[in-house]
């Protein structure tokens, strides 16, 4: 029985003691080997290569029957060391054929089908997707290609050697979607009133997949929620619209003189230097322009270097304004277009928005490196492009809105301009990890939310709002590592989660100056490059100098969450060996102690006790008094003094408070504890301890506080940076939080602000 | 990507659905003794309500210009109803007090029920906002005195059982 019982002990220790290792073991089996194209630290190896496609495109907009046809020349070159047989471009638009398999794969119920329009919805069909004319030569000589779904994989005669490049043309044209009705990132909407339409266009050509060291060719589908991966190059394009039409592209606008009125490019020279918008097609102007329909046509140039992509706008109903951004040493024009509609939201904040953004990000990242940025109003969706975005935030007809509206169009236009720097120019793989761009441009527009109105309510960043989502049963969650196509919670895990774990790290494992300075340093690291995970960890770690594997285990491969219980505390002081002061103390204790109630109900029914009566019963025992200090105590405490050193008896004289703080870890996520001792006289005290207080024992710890003074209550969390899912195990003496209904109860039953304020100023 | 993503009614056809980053709801129930009462709180995002009460033909365009609108309220208390039921309570048994949006598009709805006697152990359905988002997930956490109980529902897996002990 003893062996079994030592057995059993054993293998929990060893249990507990595996389980604290693995939290704090380092990331070696989950992370790549180092290599020379990417090192241990973090950054581009001396090997490391990327490819690059260049694009030359004609595009024409069939502004009556909504199609785009275009022609495009794709020089790709190969700076891998391989030979490549093959090459792979996305076909994106093809998610919009019918039989695509992101519809396919979608599961459905018979529960699905209770309405009417529930059944009307699954069975309209759009029949987009593109039609390649051809693919040729540059010289017209027909090349092998292949479609595989989403994917078009083109055969060189020869195959592609390292360092050579490849001319080839591509003829095509699709059908755009009506955003509204069939949804999607990109397409137009349509304005019933004028008869007219708002373009958005992205996704529009076919372009090249990323080749790389990582993955080869990129091999995955689009489905609809992983994004894009894309390899940098310049881009020439030229975009036919109707001659009334406003265009709005990525890239510097080439031919002005050509598309713009003298008017409008004299108000553009004035943009140019202003720091407030100034408008370059006005309200009543575009209100003129969209009741009529001109029957030619313009084509727009633009030019854009080292992009990842190209989108444009195009519509009769744009205003347009612009301004001027000073960034480093270089000047960024910071434009916005949008209809009547915007506004008045869309004059008074898009641009100073965009100047904001790019003005903030690159504070926190890298200095914006393009000339322009763009913010075009699109109703209810937020897209983002190089140098060009597609943002909702759209008024009531009436020209009102909520505060809702305004912060939503404010959040959006920062969020999606700030992705100019997360994917656009520090270029992850969206494919395969939506939080390497989402959950890092949440986490910078949380910092330029809080830069552009103190307190501004931002929806993700700080760590108490993610609670929710992150408490309690761990089914249904998502590892922050993992595919984008495969994640529960999409917005949750890839924005939220990632966006609240930067922020602890900044504010609570690392400080803000270390942090900053690695974030800063793997964004100079990987600015036009192709970063992973791996790089962005080793980077984080590297560049500070703080181990943070534990860190990467637990929030970005693990679902636990953080709760930790602040269990119990126990008060003591030390012994001073005085006899006078020990004793004394001895007997107020005792006297203090609570009562049984069998002793105190005696004192009374028993009347009289056998010692009580018979005076022979006592002996040495009974009669002594414990209490009393006699020359034996004082002896012994006179050697105890004369054996201590100055420095030990002013020690013993200082009185000083001793608490043993014991926590339990509930969520098992590790971190670090912040703890608030609030002492009797009302002063306030706070100890930070790392998380590797935990590291060989990821359940319970104790811990001992000494103060010079005596503690009333102790606060774990107390500034809610812990991301702590539940705080009401937070406090000693034991506190518990007000639900939200009783919140807001309170809230109903006080007088509204104005209520007090006329009794304010009435007296009362 | 952004939240701010709605495409009207016809959100659901694949594309477009891709592209919304929220479907999330929290929802708090704690029985007060005092009152003898269930209290409730379900938090969403107000777009996502919307949007809901869009595909059931209530035109709002904005949850925060509605709250004094009483047949709005109704709409909602129905629809909580009918997608957070607790079988041991009996059906509807959730009245609105009130609900209020946040500046961040959170929306708080707050709900009771009449007097009624505590269960601790029962099944719960909550399938709120899943037929007009099939990615929605909801998440509920029960108290029952220090005790707290968390559980997670899906499409997939609507109800679930919970047994919180004091």
């Amino acid at each position: 029985m003893k062996t079994r019982t030592t057995l059993v002990a054993l293998s929990l220790f060893a249990a507990v003691l595996a389980s604290a290792q693995t939290k704090f073991a380092q990331l070696d089996i989950e992370l790549p080997t180092p290599n020379e194209f990417r090192t241990a630290a973090g950054a581009p190896g001396n090997h490391y290569y990327q490819q690059k496609a260049d694009y030359k495109i004609n595009i024409t907009l069939d502004d009556d029957k909504q199609i785009i046809r275009g022609e495009e020349i794709i020089t790709y070159t190969n700076n891998s060391p391989d030979v490549l047989e093959y090459l792979w471009l996305q076909l994106d638009q093809n998610i919009y054929k019918p039989d695509a398999d992101n519809k396919l794969i979608e599961v459905e119920k018979m529960e699905d089908f209770r309405s009417i329009r529930d059944v009307e919805r699954r069975l309209m069909v759009f029949e987009g997707g593109y039609t390649i004319e051809a693919v040729t030569t540059p010289n017209g000589e027909k090349m092998r290609y292949a479609i595989n779904k989403t994917m078009m994989r083109i055969d060189p005669s020869k195959p592609l050697g390292p360092k050579q490049s490849i001319s080839f043309k591509i003829k095509w044209w699709y059908p755009i979607n009506d955003r509204m009705k069939v949804g999607g990132r990109s397409g137009y909407e349509y304005f019933e009133k004028e008869d007219n339409y708002l373009y958005t266009i992205a996704q529009f050509f076919p372009r090249m997949c990323v080749y790389n060291d990582v993955e080869g060719w990129q091999n995955k589908q689009f489905l609809g929620r992983g994004e894009f991966t894309l390899p940098f190059g310049d881009y020439e394009v030229s975009i036919t619209v109707p001659s009334d039409h406003i265009v709005a592209g990525t890239g510097e606008l080439q031919n002005a003189g050509a598309v713009m009125s003298a008017a409008q490019r004299e108000r553009m020279a004035k943009a140019k230097v202003s720091d407030s918008p100034v408008l370059i097609v006005t309200q009543a102007e575009a209100e003129e322009n969209e009741r009529t329909k001109d029957k030619g046509t313009k084509t727009w140039i633009y030019k854009a270097i080292n992009v990842r992509d190209f989108a444009f706008a195009s519509s009769r109903k744009f205003m347009w304004d612009a301004q001027n951004q000073k960034v480093g040493s270089k000047n960024v024009l910071c434009m916005s277009f949008y209809p009547k509609e915007g506004n008045p939201l869309w004059e008074r904040y898009s641009t100073k928005l965009v100047a904001h953004t790019i003005k903030t990000y690159s504070k926190y990242t890298i200095d914006y490196p393009y000339p322009v940025a763009i913010s075009v109003h699109a109703n209810q969706i937020g897209m983002e492009y190089p140098m060009i975005c597609f943002n909702g935030g759209r008024p009531n007809e009436d020209g009102t809105y909520s505060e809702g509206t305004k912060y939503g169009m404010w959040g959006v236009i920062i969020h999606e301009v700030g992705h100019n720097f997360f994917p656009m120019i520090i270029n992850s793989d969206e494919r395969q990890w939506s939080w390497m761009d989402e959950g890092l441009n949440t986490f910078v527009q949380y910092l330029t939310e809080q830069e552009w109105e103190r307190g501004y309510p931002s929806r993700r960043g700080p760590a108490y709002m993610i609670t929710d989502y992150m408490r309690g049963d761990k089914k249904f969650i998502s590892p922050i590592m993992t595919n984008s196509e495969s994640i529960w919670q999409f917005g949750n895990n890839a924005y939220g989660k990632p966006a609240t774990a930067l922020n602890i790290l900044r504010e609570t494992v690392m400080g803000r100056e270390l942090f900053d300075y690695a974030f800063k340093i793997y964004c100079e690291r990987w600015k036009f490059k192709h970063p992973t995970p791996a790089d962005f960890f080793r980077t984080m770690e590297d560049a500070s100098g703080v181990d943070l594997d534990w860190f990467w285990r637990g929030w970005f491969y693990s679902t636990d969450f953080v709760d930790v219980s602040l269990d119990d505390v126990k008060h003591f002081q030390l012994n001073t060996n005085n006899p006078e002061v020990e004793k004394a103390a001895q007997k107020q204790a005792d006297e203090q102690k609570q009562q049984f109630i069998g002793d105190t109900r005696n004192k009374t029914s028993i009347q009289q006790t056998v010692n009580e009566r018979d005076p022979n019963i006592d002996d040495f025992y009974a009669k002594r008094n414990i209490y009393e200090v006699d020359r034996l105590d004082r002896e012994e405490y006179e050697a105890f003094q004369k054996n201590l050193t100055a420095s030990q008896k002013k020690l013993l004289e200082s009185n000083k408070h001793f608490y043993e703080l014991s926590f339990t870890n509930k969520g098992g996520l590790v971190t670090p504890l912040i703890i608030q001792a609030t002492f009797v006289d009302g002063t306030t005290e706070v100890i930070r301890i790392p998380a590797e207080i935990w590291r060989m024992d990821q359940v319970t710890i104790t811990k001992v506080f000494i103060f010079d003074k005596e503690v009333k209550s102790f606060l774990l969390d107390p500034f809610l940076e812990m991301a702590d899912c539940d705080v009401d195990n937070n406090s000693f003496p034991s506190q518990s939080t007000p639900t939200r209904f009783q919140l807001f109860q309170q809230k109903q039953s006080n007088e509204n602000p104005m209520q007090r304020q006329k009794r304010l100023e009435s007296g009362n | 990507m952004n939240w701010l993503l709605s495409i009207g009614l016809t959100l659901l056809v694949h594309v477009g659905a891709s592209a919304h980053a929220f479907y999330f709801s929290f929802a708090e129930l704690e029985y007060n003794a005092s009152s003898q009462q269930y209290e409730l709180t379900i938090s969403a995002t107000a777009h996502d309500v919307a949007l809901m009460a869009q595909k059931h033909g209530v035109d709002v365009a904005e949850l925060d210009q509605e709250t004094k609108n009483s047949d709005f309220k109704a709409f909602l208390t129905s629809e909580i109803n009918a997608h957070f039921q607790i079988a041991e309570l009996g059906t509807n048994p959730f009245k609105m007090l009130g609900y209020e949006v946040f500046p961040n598009g959170t929306a708080y709805f707050y709900l009771y029920t009449e007097k009624i006697a505590p269960v601790h152990e029962f099944t719960v359905q909550f399938d709120w906002l899943m037929d007009t988002f099939p990615e929605q997930q909801n998440k509920l956490t029960y108290r029952n005195g220090e005790q707290k109980c968390t559980a997670v529902f899906l499409q997939q897996n609507p109800k679930t059982h919970i047994a919180c002990k004091p």
